[in-house]
């Protein structure tokens, strides 16, 4: 179907709808326990729009984790019989199915900026009291990671650092060790951050702009077209 | 231009009957700046969001008086109209930006708007080369330094062309050389006749920028300064009203930090190398510290101070050795002797207590009274209350009397006087140098040339990941300090 062809207007721009789209089919397909060939063209196709978009040591990483996989698969579970194979198989085969999820997701995290997501949300003609909530939340995820970073650290210097031993042991004080400070930098940060974003006419009547060029490209069609039918194709087999 | 009319206000939260500002009349004419000082909490932020319109359309609480832009009432104004016209430049860098990305961050406001692609590109383009930002734009806003970040503030509030800007401590979290670029930008700013109010605790950068400087006390408008009379004033008078040095040549403060005489010997670290995804933030190949010292770490922004201290008390990545008298302490052994008093003290405080932060996880033998503690570290009167219910100085304090109970020997400190008035300061230096008695070295990364004569006993330059210099604060190197400070640019 023409992947290079795709991946060379890609380097112009994805519609962050159709990253939507994508990450929903691709989704879907894969819990329905796709064949093997729609698996690997499915992480064929997202290798090439993650390498498209600079993304290339990940791409490399999931290459080697997919391999893995399935050498786990060809290899060692033909080799070894009991309950064993069974454990095997379930985790390289989950971890396999969730890989394409996990890139989908990349894809329409870690190259979509906030303010393109709200243009194209407002061309869904979803309404702005459900935008710019989810703005707001897609905007935090990042901050929130480097938020947690400190709180590690932190407990760390407390002696009451996060570890699958404490986690087992003493859930409760893990959890609220870890929340408190959590939510109250979160709150301080989300209380100034909405300040900033109002002060600056966020909450306009005017129609909003963007400087990025939000539109339907053949590319875009292409790519949604594979996810309705990879999403139809996994419902008729 | 901006005309504020008799007004109070008292915020939804505050105590009944409490007014957090009292009766202000200001008057601020076009193409003027105008700087409002006084100590923490007098008022002056509260000024600042009665002009950019977050008061009363964002913070809620009881308005009397009339404040006017331009002419028009701004509590008659939607925000979104506001905006065109005043632009807020915020404190905190970390929670002004809407986008993670520069570029769209510099275009959000005119997005907003509704303007043309072709205009707002354009605009971006003036931006970038009225403060020289070309090589910023289509970053990550999470790989900026702090003052890279600022510019980028001022960059998107400018594009949207409004005659006013309103700064809130713009300086609070930056170093020397990027407080002098916040300075060519407010610069700029004026001379093309656009109208400043900037609430600032820093004030020598403004010196030669400013028009007027109104001192605010307790909410009130207390006196008007022009810089001529301003600059009249003694630096002891300065200091006794709360005030930052006016000029940075005249900290003479001949006080300094006290060294830990009980503790002896050397540190020494060789061979330290610290590398992030791929890339050398720090290369040391051999310093020695003497123990017991107060050592302020300086530098840029992204030199390596925030590196360095993590790796001393073990908990970043890296390769190399530490001794103290030839005893090699690794890693694991060092975390557990240090604590580091960050620079958010929200994210280390973690119970329902004063009193539990302070014991949490630490066994009850052998560590001291904790009635003495409490008494020295000057926290008795609210050891039963709520750690988040207090002042920032206050989870300062909480969060220093943890370290110093659970018998912590290496203090570390980030940005610990980031934002604050000459009292608090002050406070933060007392209470740093009693934690010191107890320690065997203290380090605190810092860009505060005041708080720095005042505390600190030695000082460790670092500068592209490497050091740059170390000396003790002796009177040859308060010289030094000072010298390398005043020549930044």
């Amino acid at each position: 179907m023409g992947v290079g062809e795709i991946t060379q207007q890609i380097k112009l721009k994805l519609d962050p709808r159709t990253k939507f789209v994508l990450l929903f089919g691709v989704g879907s397909s894969c819990l329905m326990l796709p064949p093997f060939w729609l698996e690997i063209a499915t992480f064929i196709l997202l290798s090439l729009l993650l390498i498209a978009s600079g993304r290339f040591r990940s791409v490399v990483k999931f290459a080697v984790i997919l391999s893995a996989m399935i050498s786990l698969d060809i290899i060692v579970v033909p080799n070894i019989s009991g309950g064993g194979v069974s454990l095997f198989l379930s985790v390289a085969r989950m971890a396999r199915l969730i890989l394409p999820i996990f890139m989908a997701a990349m894809l329409l995290l870690k190259t979509t900026s906030v303010s393109e997501f709200i243009i194209s949300f407002e061309r869904m003609r979803l309404p702005v009291k459900v935008i710019i909530p989810f703005s707001v939340m897609f905007r935090f995820i990042p901050t929130i990671s480097e938020e947690w970073k400190s709180i590690r650290d932190a407990m760390r210097f407390r002696g009451i650092g996060i570890s699958v031993k404490s986690v087992l042991t003493k859930p409760m004080m893990t959890l609220e060790y870890t929340m408190v400070p959590l939510l109250m930098s979160t709150a301080t940060i989300a209380d100034e951050l909405a300040a900033a974003s109002l002060s600056r006419g966020l909450d306009a009547d005017t129609k909003r702009s963007c400087i990025g060029d939000i539109r339907l490209h053949g590319s875009d069609y292409l790519l949604m077209l594979f996810s309705v039918g990879s999403v139809i194709y996994g419902g008729l087999t | 231009m901006i005309r504020l009319k008799g007004v109070s206000f008292r915020y939804e939260n505050a105590g009944e009957g409490v007014y957090n500002l009292k009766d202000i009349d200001l008057n601020v004419e076009k193409g003027e700046c105008v700087v409002l000082c006084g100590k923490s909490g007098c008022g002056k932020t509260t000024v600042t969001r009665l002009i950019n319109g977050l008061i009363p359309h964002y913070y809620e609480g009881q308005l009397k008086g009339s404040v006017f832009v331009d002419k028009t009432e701004i509590a008659d104004q939607p925000l979104a109209k506001i905006s065109q016209h005043v632009g807020s430049v915020f404190q905190n860098p970390r929670s002004q930006f809407f986008n993670v990305d520069t570029t769209g961050e510099i275009a959000f406001g005119c997005e907003n708007q509704g303007l043309a692609r072709a205009e707002i590109a354009g605009r971006i383009e003036k931006a970038a080369e009225l403060f020289s930002l070309r090589d910023l734009l289509g970053r990550s806003i999470f790989d900026l330094s702090g003052g890279e970040k600022q510019r980028i503030a001022c960059a998107s509030v400018y594009a949207v062309q409004p005659d006013i800007f309103v700064l809130d401590e713009p300086s609070s979290n930056l170093d020397q050389a990027a407080v002098i670029k916040l300075k060519e930008i407010l610069v700029k700013l004026k001379d093309s006749g656009h109208t400043i109010v900037i609430s600032e605790h820093r004030l020598y950068y403004l010196m030669d920028l400013a028009d007027r400087f109104i001192y605010l006390e307790d909410g009130k408008v207390k006196t008007q300064y022009t810089r001529d009379s301003l600059m009249k004033l003694s630096p002891q008078a300065i200091s006794s009203m709360g005030l930052r040095t006016l000029d940075l040549r005249q900290i003479n403060d001949q006080s300094g930090g006290k060294k830990n005489d009980m503790v002896s010997g050397v540190f020494r670290i060789e061979n330290l190398l610290c590398k992030m995804s791929g890339r050398t933030v720090l290369d040391i190949d051999s310093l020695c510290i003497p123990a017991g010292e107060t050592v302020a770490v300086i530098g840029h922004n992204g030199a390596g101070k925030s590196t360095f201290a993590r790796c001393f008390c073990g908990i970043g990545k890296h390769r190399g050795k530490f001794y103290l008298e030839e005893q090699e302490i690794k890693a694991k052994r060092r975390l557990k002797k240090s604590y580091m008093v960050m620079q958010d003290v929200n994210h280390q405080l973690f119970t329902e207590s004063v009193r539990d932060e302070v014991t949490l996880n630490v066994s009850d033998s052998g560590k001291g009274d904790l009635e003495t503690v409490f008494e020295k570290m000057g926290i008795v009167s609210i050891a039963d209350n709520h750690p988040l219910a207090l002042s920032g100085g206050q989870k300062q304090r909480v969060a220093i009397t943890s370290a110093v109970y659970a018998g912590k020997k290496f203090l570390i400190y980030d940005e610990p006087t980031s934002g604050l008035d000459y009292e608090s300061m002050c406070r933060a230096c007392t209470l740093i140098n009693e934690a010191a008695r107890n320690a065997e070295l203290s380090l605190v990364i810092t860009h505060d040339l005041e708080f720095i004569m005042k505390c600190c006993t030695a000082v460790l330059h670092i500068e592209n990941g490497t050091v740059k210099a170390f000396f003790l604060l002796d009177d040859k190197g308060r010289e030094r300090l000072k010298e390398e400070f005043l020549n930044i640019k």
